[in-house]
């Protein structure tokens, strides 16, 4: 209340002051009329000639070099590193050095020149030399492709550059440094050989135009059209493709059949080699800090599926094996201190039905075996024998194969169902031959080997015993069947396709298609259609998975109705086997897909504590 | 002697001019093309007339049987050289001079096995005939006579590695290098043609000594008061060992044709084992020459036997 009433008493103070302060009121003047003259602006138009730049476009053209990276892959690892470039080590966090590894190996190989040769007897025992542009990573059993040689790569946006960065510094074992004209130089051998010169690999080349070196460090393949990155790629990280030193090829004229020890530039250098063995050294000089890890490797030689194989393993005197004969391949698993891994190579089997013949020109006869015959029963006769795996048209391990279960229920692919069965009798009535009568009695042209000799008898029980159609068996020794299938000298023949990569642009036109005018190696239905090949090409010019998805049904559909031949496998296995000293290897019980890699042991140890 | 020994060498010349003729006409005759070895047997469908022309040019092939013949003869003879590996160019005598010593210690102690063990059997059962001991020692001369010697070998194998986690040795050290790993190498292929051999050993052995027992000489000897042990060693065994020593000449040589099959079965680096790898390769050269070095060493054993057997009987006259 106190502080309410000092605040009223300022307000009126406050109030009297100003109003005694304020001047007093004047006598109002007489108005005076002051002239004031405002300029107003009329806007008047008048024309002015003015110049204004009007752009008319009109197409000029000009070549610009303008690239767009499709895709750059540079895979880090976590060891010593030099330009973030990828090393190949072990992943192991404490590996040994030192020691000897001795390798159970298919040989010894009949001549030296990996580009005249598809045989594990020389890719086993060389490919520790030398290096390959890319490689698979053997220690995940996805193998997926990393550098090697090349720190990285770039592919073009139209898919017909493949554009290589080498690594600098990378030495060969006589000290001279790689170079792209050494890359170039192996190409060419294998891509473009001189008449008479053999290369057989050069079929995965085919679409390559030139090999060109801009610079010492850079390679290009230059394709004539595109082809699929992943099936390129794959020929590029294909250990079979190692390079060699270009003074090397043009000294011998490109032929290294008797060139033994011609340097490389791998983790391993040549050593010696005799009947019993290759041995190859520790190369001090690796470009890689991290590799090699073991001293020595001592190629064993041994034969494929052999008991011998399997006891030098068991029994200690060799450390690592593959062809372990299929029995002891599955069971080795089960020995304590042993590893085992299953190797599935890219292999498409079939039963080939030459129907160029008498009763086999007919489709619907064609189509009446497929559905008979009891591929599954087929493939378990020599499981003990060969290591196969039943399956379609398509090898597994690809996005164009179907799953086993799919495959099962599939008319013509599966074990023959009642109705399979009885559609297949109608369709030989169809045919004009009502349980078998009066179609003629089939040459099965039969190769001496053990699967073969047991497998054929199963068909000519299965055709005799579904269809009534008979057949005789006529067993060849090899030169006489390769002769026979090539002059097209039978009626039904066993038969294989194998691939690189898996991708049907090679196996799948080699064992159904034509090459060029001629049909292709192993088309020994010797079928001729026009969709097929169309087809094939369509695929081999897409670069779209899902669409070269889709045009393999299209293909698996064709030849169910053409049915040219019977499948059997899609798969075949190599079995594996090492002891627990060997260290840095994939898991234990591992599945993977190569076409016979993972042999430079640049990431493999020794515990031999 | 030396006149005997000269014919006899001299017979040899035809007997070997026909060994070399059979195994040439043989590797050209067998089905097998050497390309298929050499590229691969599916792939040789992807060469072209030019390339197979210029590989059979460089293998030496594409010439008239004759010259390759003549050829081969003409190194041997002239050069005295065996040529070399057809496909990978090595030279011969390197093959077989680390596989032979190993073939040879192999047969060697292979007839001192059968001598170890057919001697005393044969003895046993010659001085007890009829008797269990005798008995049971024809039961396993005959069981030795039958199993097939590739498969005891295997069985041997599968014993080790299953028993012992053990393998012999599969890559060659000779005696000089390591004396006790080429113990290891040699002594499984010995032990299993040892006991086949022993068996022919044991009942030639039986057959000869009861023969010799019965002879007017041994009752003399008896008569005059000689032991059992006396009678055998001085007078009986002397007598009954030509014909075992005139046997183990001949087995000598079959030991050389089976260890081509025991090696195989044991993996031992001998001269069977590279004539198998060489034949699975059509290396025509190195089957060649083995063959033809088995069938010089098949003479000569044979020489030296006829010679030492002469030596022990002097009532036998070689001239």
């Amino acid at each position: 209340m106190k502080r309410i009433s000092t605040a009223l008493l300022v307000t009126v103070i406050s109030s009297l002051f100003l109003a005694a302060c304020a001047s007093s009121p004047a006598a109002a003047p007489e108005p005076q009329i002051v002239e004031v003259i405002k300029e107003v602006i009329k806007e008047v138009p008048v024309e002015v000639v003015k110049e204004v730049e009007v752009v008319r476009e009109v197409e000029v053209v000009k070549e610009v070099e303008k690239e767009v990276i499709r895709e750059v892959v540079v895979i880090a690892t976590p060891g010593p590193v030099s330009e973030g470039q990828f090393f190949m080590q072990t992943l192991d966090a404490f590996p040994q050095r030192g020691g000897t590894l001795r390798l159970g190996a298919h040989g010894p190989p009949a001549h030296f020149d990996m580009a005249a040769s598809v045989t594990i007897a020389n890719h086993g025992s060389q490919s520790a030399m030398y290096d390959t542009l890319l490689r698979h990573d053997p220690r995940t059993s996805s193998v997926p492709i990393v550098p090697d040689l090349a720190h990285s790569w770039e592919i073009s946006p139209d898919g017909q550059t493949y554009r290589f960065f080498l690594r600098k510094g990378v030495k060969f074992h006589d000290g001279a440094e790689l170079t792209s004209a050494d890359v170039k130089a192996t190409y060419d051998r294998i891509i473009f050989p001189r008449e008479g010169l053999v290369s057989l690999r050069q079929v995965f080349f085919q679409a390559v135009e030139s090999v060109v070196t801009p610079d010492d460090y850079t390679v290009e393949f230059v394709l004539k059209e595109p082809r699929a990155p992943d099936t390129m790629l794959a020929s590029f990280a294909s250990e079979w493709n190692h390079i060699v030193k270009k003074d090397v090829l043009d000294a011998n004229d490109g032929n290294l059949r008797q060139i033994d020890d011609h340097p490389g530039t791998g983790p391993f250098k040549y050593m010696s080699r005799d009947d019993d063995k290759w041995v190859v050294e520790k190369n001090v000089d690796y470009w890689n800090p991290n590799a090699p890890y073991v001293d020595r490797i001592e190629h064993v030689w041994l034969v494929a599926w052999t008991p011998q194989n399997t006891a030098a393993l068991l029994g200690g005197q060799t450390d690592w094996t593959m062809w372990l004969a299929p029995k002891d391949g599955r069971n080795i698993a089960d020995k304590e201190g042993f590893n085992q891994a299953r190797m599935h190579s890219f292999t498409a089997g079939m039963v080939n039905l030459n129907v160029e013949h008498e009763g086999l020109d007919n489709p619907l006869v064609r189509r009446a075996m497929m559905l008979a015959v009891d591929a599954p029963i087929l493939v378990e006769t020599v499981k003990d024998i060969i290591g196969i795996e039943w399956g379609e048209f398509f090898v597994a391990g690809t996005p164009y194969a179907l799953s086993s279960s799919e495959s099962a229920k599939i008319p013509g692919i599966r074990s023959p169902t009642e109705e399979d069965l009885a559609e297949a009798k109608r369709l030989m009535a169809e045919a004009g031959y009502p349980d078998g009568e009066g179609f003629p009695t089939l040459d099965l042209l039969t190769r001496e080997t053990p699967d073969q000799r047991t497998q054929m008898p199963a068909l000519q029980a299965m055709l005799l015993e579904r269809l009534g159609i008979k057949g005789e068996i006529r067993l060849s020794d090899v030169s006489q069947y390769i002769e026979d299938t090539v002059d097209g000298n039978y009626d039904v023949a066993l038969g294989s396709s194998k691939s690189l990569a898996g991708d049907p642009s090679d196996y799948f036109r080699n064992a159904y298609g034509v090459c060029g005018e001629q049909l292709c190696d192993n088309n020994f239905s010797r079928w001729r259609n026009d969709e097929f090949n169309q087809l094939m090409r369509e695929f081999e010019l897409e670069l779209d998975l899902d669409k070269r998805i889709a045009i393999t049904n299209d293909l698996r559909t064709l030849l169910l109705q053409e049915a040219p031949a019977i499948p059997t496998i899609n798969s075949e296995i190599v079995y594996w086997g090492w002891n627990d000293d060997v260290k840095g290897m994939m898991p234990n019980d591992s599945d993977f897909f190569t076409w016979y890699e993972l042999h430079k042991w640049d990431n493999v140890w020794l515990d031999r504590r | 002697m030396y006149t005997y020994i000269a014919k006899r060498l001299l017979y040899a010349i035809p007997a070997l001019f026909g060994v070399t003729i059979l195994i040439f006409v043989i590797m050209r005759v067998l089905p097998g093309d050497p390309l298929g070895a050499y590229f691969g047997v599916e792939e040789i469908k992807r060469l072209t007339d030019a390339q197979k022309a210029e590989v059979l040019n460089d293998l030496g092939l594409d010439r008239p049987y004759i010259v390759q013949y003549g050829s081969w003869i003409g190194d041997i003879l002239l050069r005295g050289s065996l040529g070399e590996s057809f496909f990978r160019g090595d030279p011969i005598i390197r093959i077989l001079a680390s596989r032979a010593p190993i073939s040879a210690e192999i047969g060697i102690l292979s007839v001192l096995i059968s001598w170890l063990i057919g001697l005393p059997v044969g003895i046993i059962s010659a001085f007890r005939p009829q008797s269990k001991m005798d008995s049971t020692a024809s039961m396993f001369t005959v069981l030795f006579l039958a199993i097939p010697g590739f498969w005891l070998g295997m069985l041997l194998v599968v014993g080790q590695i299953t028993l012992f986690g053990y393998k012999s040795p599969i890559t060659a050290v000779q005696i000089w290098q390591n004396p006790w790993i080429n113990f290891q190498i040699i002594i499984g292929p010995a032990i299993v043609l040892g006991l086949g051999q022993a068996a022919y050993i044991a009942r030639m052995a039986r057959s000869s000594l009861f023969e010799v027992l019965r002879d007017d000489y041994v009752r003399t000897a008896r008569a005059k008061g000689l032991g059992e042990k006396l009678v055998l060693v001085r007078h009986a065994l002397p007598n009954a060992l030509l014909p075992v020593i005139t046997l183990s000449g001949v087995l000598l040589g079959f030991v050389l044709g089976g260890s081509v099959a025991i090696e195989q079965a044991f993996a031992a680096p001998g001269l069977g084992k590279a004539l198998v790898a060489a034949a699975i390769d059509r290396d025509f050269n190195v089957v060649q020459n083995i063959t033809l070095f088995y069938a010089v060493v098949f003479i000569v054993v044979n020489l030296f036997v006829d010679l030492l057997y002469g030596w022990l009987d002097p009532r036998i006259r070689l001239s």
